[in-house]
């Protein structure tokens, strides 16, 4: 008979809280300061940074994890700036990509970049071609960029992804 | 200071390698010597910093514990690395789990990370290390009769407590080296908003209008040209230009901070990659008193 | 402790706005002997510069005037005012204090009130009464019904032409006047020292200083005050016109962790719907909107206070905190987003007049004067009492009591009501010999 009936639950936001970033969410009030300050909600149809909190204090745990909007949040800060209570949307929402990221949740586009990233130990490895490297000689600048590629390898435990990519 | 190791990051060196020159060129001319950082990795921001936090304090806490090797201060110029760094130097610093996590993992590097050295964003050096002074001293070629726009750039400016670069919500460093250097800086509305650059990745179309609505706030205010302190954001307010919403005859030049004071220094030309630019940067040179060189 | 001779059954009360007129006449009225200090020109407080009270609509300055002249005559109250307190020594009974009197230049004695002088004066000077959006003379009152009704020269900006003197028919012009200290005996020390409001300045995004119609509670108060420098008429500070559309906003510098002010401001809520209300009242035309997060409208009758705002005058009220306020530099409008968090809509939104109400603050230099009678202070500035339910007036040093919002933000009823509350307080400590 129509779509499940949802039961409020702290126990997503208490999850949060134990993420470094996430702990002020239960502290937000949902004045609505973080939405009117994001460009993102300005100019997207369904990014709401209030409401998205919204879903985390009532315990829309799932929705929230397989959601691309956590993943919309371009980092700015605004709305951290201007949160009258202390809460960082942005953080929150980057400890619900954290979170995210461990259940397996993570979009196309960073998992392409990652892929890029764990291979050549920067992202624009494939990017860096003769021209720009003459358009540094004529500069004076060292070509050899000398990236290290190995490093991140060690790092393979802690980043929860697929290998195919 | 007399020496620093500069960070580049991923994106300047292949995309803006005029600012990393600039950035050079001035700083060498304001007597800080800038070494280059080799053996790295990128940073980590948004994407592994998105993904997991033990490996983005891990990627920025081996860059730090490199340049404590060397006993000097890093140089960040674009804002996400400097944001990178900062923020997890602010981790290890506070987080003594954090730190011997990361130090684990550092040590079979032959590395540790004791939080000896500083990470400076370019504003911060040119502000504090060097001083608004010396650069005044060191001005031989003002400009005239120009008006800037300056945007600073989220990550270089927030979060306040610590990144510790300028007021986030009222900032005044590139506006005051504008002003040094002879050009009239103008107010616009939204100066401390976001150039739309992170949004990239997710959603193209929102990034640009987000740029979009920057340039045109910009243009309101009648600025010649506008001035940053991190390689995206220069890409992006520059790319944004181009976009067929734009009008293709009127742009506005946008220039890294040290792209712009270079002449006013008497630094030659060539050395600032000013040919590069995207968008022609001649009527800003125009202003320069006694022409351009 | 301290021998019968040196014992005072006088009683200062510092601060001359509403909570300590009435503390300084319950105790007057007990027969007790009252010194009121002031450091304005003249005793009224905030309340001489307010249009209307909540929830009543009351004209402010209508229920206060009948206090002032009550004060002024009674036998047993004396007025100090232009005056500073600079030390207190002692113990309760037998306080020694030290008041500075300010010279006005002008002699209390002789004066009038009559204002010849003013109309001579030559120099005019931004009137800090006015929120500084109108002009006095360097001779002047702070408003028609200052009390004492005596004129004071700003020797800031007095030229000394003595065109003042020349014209004053009774000679009460006295430039050889100068500072002077005199000393008090009294038993018990009031508080009433009131507050300040929150600088808006520290809300850069917000625009005031920056945009020429943002303006605060306090200078719309003013502007529609029939006694303000428009005469009562809401004009826009940068053509004159009159406002279409305006917007007020909640929270200024209250409920904000970031700038130190984490707690609740208590009247904001109702002295910003009341503003809202009296803007209709001038503008039936005009639309006007409240932003908030939280309408806290807690007292007798400020419910139904609000529910009229609505129904009867017609004021909106968005439930949605405000982002960046950007001014178009043609029309001088204000366009900032807000959420209507009621239903999730982004509201792109322009006005023509934009309040801000800021929250309360402890007044000007409190924490000099709590250092100096030794009092401690909670984090949020304010006085600390000694025990909340206990001793609500008393302050950890014995015979110095605080009522108004010397201890926290309270409304006017309130502030009477500790005046009262303190009066009898400091009666009961003389009667009963004081010393514990």
């Amino acid at each position: 008979m129509g779509e499940p009936v949802h039961t409020p639950t702290s126990s997503f936001a208490e999850e949060l809280a134990a993420i470094p970033g996430g702990e002020a969410v239960n502290k937000c009030i949902q004045c609505g300061t973080c939405t009117a300050s994001c460009a993102v909600a300005r100019y997207s149809d369904e990014y709401r940074p209030r409401q998205l909190i919204q879903k985390i204090l009532l315990g829309e745990r799932e929705e929230v994890l397989k959601s691309e909007l956590p993943w919309l949040c371009m980092t700015c800060r605004l709305c951290e700036e201007r949160c009258q209570e202390g809460v960082s949307p942005a953080e929150v929402f980057h400890a619900v990509r954290i979170l995210a990221a461990r259940e397996g949740h993570v979009p196309l586009a960073f998992r392409q970049v990652m892929a890029a990233l764990m291979r050549d130990g920067w992202i624009l490895g494939d990017s860096y071609t003769d021209f720009e490297e003459e358009d540094r000689e004529d500069l004076g600048l060292e070509t050899d960029l000398g990236w290290n590629n190995e490093f991140l390898h060690r790092l393979k435990q802690y980043l929860p992804l697929e290998e195919d990519e | 200071m007399n020496e620093i190791l500069l960070y580049r990051g991923c994106t300047t060196p292949v995309r803006l390698p005029a600012y990393e020159a600039a950035t050079i060129a001035v700083l060498e001319k304001l007597g800080v010597k800038v070494r280059d950082m080799k053996d790295v990795t990128c940073c980590g921001a948004q994407y592994v910093e998105s993904i997991s936090q033990i490996a983005f304090a891990a990627m920025s806490g081996r860059i730090l514990a490199m340049a404590e090797k060397e006993g000097l201060d890093i140089l960040a110029i674009c804002g996400a690395c400097s944001g990178s760094l900062k923020i997890n130097k602010h981790l290890l610093d506070h987080n003594e789990e954090a730190r011997s996590q990361v130090n684990d993992i550092l040590a079979e590097e032959g590395l540790k990370y004791t939080g000896k050295v500083r990470v400076r964003h370019l504003l911060q050096v040119l502000a504090e290390d060097i001083g608004f002074s010396e650069v005044e001293r060191a001005i031989v070629k003002p400009y005239k009769g120009i008006k800037i726009a300056a945007h600073y750039g989220c990550h270089v400016t927030r979060p306040f407590e610590i990144v510790q670069v300028d007021d986030p919500e009222n900032p005044t460093i590139i506006d005051q080296l504008a002003e040094i250097a002879g050009a009239e800086s103008v107010d616009y509305a939204g100066k401390t908003r976001c150039c739309g650059g992170p949004m990239l990745a997710m959603d193209e179309k929102i990034a640009t209008k987000i740029g979009q609505e920057k340039i045109k706030n910009v243009e309101v205010a009648g600025a010649d040209v506008i001035l940053t302190a991190c390689e995206f954001c220069d890409l992006q307010l520059t790319q944004v230009q181009f976009d067929e919403a734009m009008s293709s005859t009127r742009r506005i030049p946008v220039m890294p901070i040290t792209q712009f004071l270079g002449p006013a220094l008497g630094i030659d030309e060539d050395r600032l990659g000013l040919g590069l630019n995207r968008i022609d940067p001649s009527p800003v040179l125009d202003a320069l008193q006694g022409g351009s060189a | 402790m301290s021998n019968g001779a040196a014992r005072s059954n006088n009683v200062l009360v510092v601060g001359g706005g509403v909570a300590g007129m009435q503390a300084a006449l319950d105790v007057a009225n007990q027969g007790y002997k009252v010194y009121l200090v002031e450091k304005a020109p003249s005793i009224g407080g905030r309340m001489a510069a307010l249009d209307k009270t909540f929830p009543t609509l009351d004209c402010s300055a209508c229920i206060l005037t009948p206090r002032l002249s009550e004060v002024a005559r009674h036998p047993n109250i004396e007025l100090l005012t232009y005056s500073e307190v600079q030390s207190v020594e002692g113990s309760l009974g037998d306080f020694t204090v030290r008041v500075l009197r300010k010279a006005r230049y002008v002699r209390e004695d002789r004066c009038s009130g009559c204002g010849d002088c003013a109309r001579e004066c030559p120099v005019e000077v931004p009137n800090e009464f006015d929120e500084f959006l109108g002009f006095r003379k360097a001779i002047y009152v702070m408003f028609p019904q200052s009390t004492p009704n005596v004129y004071t020269i700003d020797a800031e900006h007095c030229i000394r032409c003595k065109r003042c003197e020349r014209v004053c028919e009774r000679g009460a012009i006295d430039f050889d006047m100068q500072d002077e200290i005199v000393e008090l005996k009294v038993g018990v020390v009031v508080l009433s020292v009131g507050y300040k409001l929150f600088d808006v300045r520290q809300y850069p995004r917000l625009g005031y200083g920056h945009h020429r119609n943002v303006i605060t509670a306090m200078e719309f108060e003013r502007l529609i005050n029939a006694a303000g420098p428009t005469k009562g008429h809401l004009i826009r500070l940068s053509d004159g016109r009159m406002p279409k559309r305006i917007g007020f906003i909640q929270c200024v510098g209250a409920r904000d962790v970031k700038k130190g002010v984490p707690n609740c401001s208590r009247v904001c809520c109702m002295y910003g719907i009341k503003n809202a209300v009296m803007a209709r009242e001038h503008y039936p035309d005009a639309e006007v909107t409240v932003y908030y997060a939280d309408i806290r409208a807690f007292g007798k009758g400020f419910e139904e206070f609000y529910e009229m705002a609505k129904t009867r005058f017609g004021v909106k009220f968005i439930k949605g905190r405000v982002g960046e306020i950007v001014e178009d530099p043609e029309t001088a409008n204000l366009q900032f987003y807000v959420e209507d968090t009621l239903s999730g809509e982004i509201l792109d939104v322009e006005h023509d007049m934009i309040v801000l109400c800021p929250g309360l603050q402890p007044a000007e230099d409190l924490d000099k004067l709590a250092e100096m009678l030794g009092l401690e202070t909670s984090t949020d500035g304010y006085i600390e009492t000694r025990d909340a339910f206990a001793a609500p007036l008393e302050t950890n040093h014995p015979g110095i009591l605080v009522c108004g919002c010397a201890d926290g933000p309270k409304d006017i009823p309130d502030s009477v009501t500790a005046g009262s509350a303190a009066a009898m307080k400091a009666t009961i400590l003389l009667s009963s010999g004081g010393a514990k």
